[in-house]
């Protein structure tokens, strides 16, 4: 019997990038390419379903997105993100999965998602600075101007922008007055002239000193983040947030257990991924992690914090062959055949 | 710290896995050490107008940032053209905290590595009285866990 030769019955594609980054990734520019690369296996298509039906009922909720390395954790949040937050039809054009698409396409058209996506990889600081809330405050900056520009001066995220909004809408005669007596102090001006002259962030760092908006500046974790939730949904007509962290990894072997930062971390996973969703805040969050998820954060039995998704394990090891297979070459016509004989 | 043969070793891989590595040791070494590699030089420095530089720490970090998202993303890297960034006035990413995660996210890849550059360590310098220079800050800066993934010595 002739079998055909290989190259008739298989072509190469160009060699994939192997080392996606989660930035470039969930650009408008690449959004097709990365969700076209993307292969859907069974349980792969699962993982989407379960996060997309959270998203379709508006239902917050944590996902602890964990993997080996290379097991495909960016290109599976970069192909989720795409398709929650580019509203073009090619995108959806682009999935390779039918199912996913008969099922999510219209209904996710229909939910307007506010996005808060970074990798921690490089984000690492040997001082004071390495903190998860400050990185997740100037990450939400980042998303408004990069998502949602007409929003920048709207939006009020970190401390400075609070105290200088709690000055403008907030302050009764009295506190005023003793913003004036700081600023005649400290600057020999009034505060609207310190204001004109240095700009407004340089304002608001100023009345953060002075410690009179203190108790004002909504300084918990969950107060900050329901402020900033209800100015994004509300201001910007958000149906929720959708906060996705990278590489989480690197920011757990800095933190032990038993640290005060460990103990932040908890804290503000806890708040995104608990906390709001059950006081009615519809904030999704993925935590894509080679590590394993803090026992706090797994719910232990009182319900679930994260859901914890595993890429490629254990019994779906096999699907990595598949996903080699499609990125790597093209079947021909009535390949199936040919590949039975060989 | 692992020697500039090891970082030898590292260039002459088929692909790279998101490098961005310390270099600690001379410009002229390091070169020595790429070989034939096709590189290309940044100068922090060069991402500043003098008549025109920021006002404080924040507008500083937040240009530098900027300047160095642009800069990358405008730099071409693929199968064809394997390249080396080397980069120069590293000690300002430290002053202003700005980090290197513009290079993970930017520019490294299967075919793209940054080699920062950290000269003029090694040199003794005659500092006067009232003057400490601490010679393992920026250092310790760089080979925090997350921040740069080898660091890789002239001296070894």
């Amino acid at each position: 019997m002739d079998i055909r030769p290989l190259n008739r019955i298989i072509t190469v594609k160009p060699e994939p990038q192997t080392t996606p980054s989660l930035a470039q990734a969930i650009t408008r520019a690449k959004a097709c390419e990365t969700v076209s690369d993307y292969h859907f296996t069974p349980s792969l298509r699962a993982h989407f379903q379960r996060v997309f039906e959270c998203i379709v009922h508006r239902k917050g909720q944590g996902f602890w997105v964990q993997a080996e390395y290379g097991a495909g954790k960016t290109h599976f949040l970069g192909t989720l993100i795409d398709l929650l937050i580019w509203d073009d039809a090619a995108v959806w054009d682009a999935v390779r999965d039918a199912e996913i698409k008969s099922d999510y396409a219209a209904a996710l058209a229909k939910v307007k998602i506010f996005p808060v996506a970074f990798s921690l990889r490089g984000m690492g600081e040997s001082s004071d600075s390495d903190s998860l809330m400050r990185i997740f405050e100037e990450q939400i900056g980042e998303s408004i101007q990069t998502f949602a520009p007409e929003l920048d001066e709207q939006v009020k995220v970190t401390s400075p922008e609070l105290a200088a909004h709690w000055y403008a809408e907030e302050a009764s005669d009295d506190e005023k007055a003793g913003v004036a007596n700081f600023f005649r102090r400290e600057h020999a001006c009034t505060p609207e002239e310190y204001r004109a002259q240095s700009g407004l962030r340089k304002f608001g760092q100023e009345l953060v000193r002075s410690k009179l908006p203190e108790g004002r500046l909504r300084g918990k974790f969950k107060e900050r983040f329901a402020f900033i939730y209800e100015q994004i949904t509300k201001v910007g007509g958000y149906d929720g947030m959708l906060f996705v962290v990278d590489e989480f990894r690197s920011w757990q072997d800095r933190h032990v257990a038993g640290t005060a930062a460990y103990a932040e971390d908890e804290e503000i996973l806890e708040t995104l991924a608990f906390v709001l969703p059950s006081q009615h805040c519809n904030i999704t969050t993925l935590i894509a992690s080679q590590g394993d998820m803090p026992q706090k954060l797994s719910g232990g039995g009182e319900g679930d914090r994260f859901i914890p998704l595993y890429l490629l394990a254990d019994k779906n090891k096999g699907d990595f062959g598949e996903i080699v297979g499609f990125r790597c070459r093209e079947l021909s016509q009535g390949a199936a055949t040919d590949i039975k004989d060989y | 710290m692992k020697t500039a043969a090891d970082l030898a070793a590292l260039t002459r891989q088929k692909t790279w896995d998101k490098d961005v590595v310390l270099w600690v040791g001379s410009e002229h070494a390091l070169l020595h050490t790429l070989g034939q590699l096709s590189y290309t030089v940044l100068d922090l420095l060069d991402l500043f107008d003098e008549d025109c530089l920021p006002m404080d720490h924040e507008e500083t970090q937040a240009h530098l940032r900027r300047g160095l998202r642009r800069h990358l993303q405008s730099l071409q890297a693929g199968s064809e053209r394997r390249t080396v960034l080397i980069v120069k006035s590293i000690g300002l990413l430290a002053r202003y905290h700005a980090g290197v995660r513009e290079f993970y996210e930017w520019f490294c890849g299967d075919f793209a590595m940054v080699v920062l550059l950290l000269d003029g360590l090694l040199e003794e310098r005659p500092w006067p009285e009232e003057v400490t220079c601490d010679t393992d800050s920026l250092l310790k800066y760089f080979d925090t866990p997350g921040v740069v993934k080898q660091v890789f010595g002239e001296k070894g």
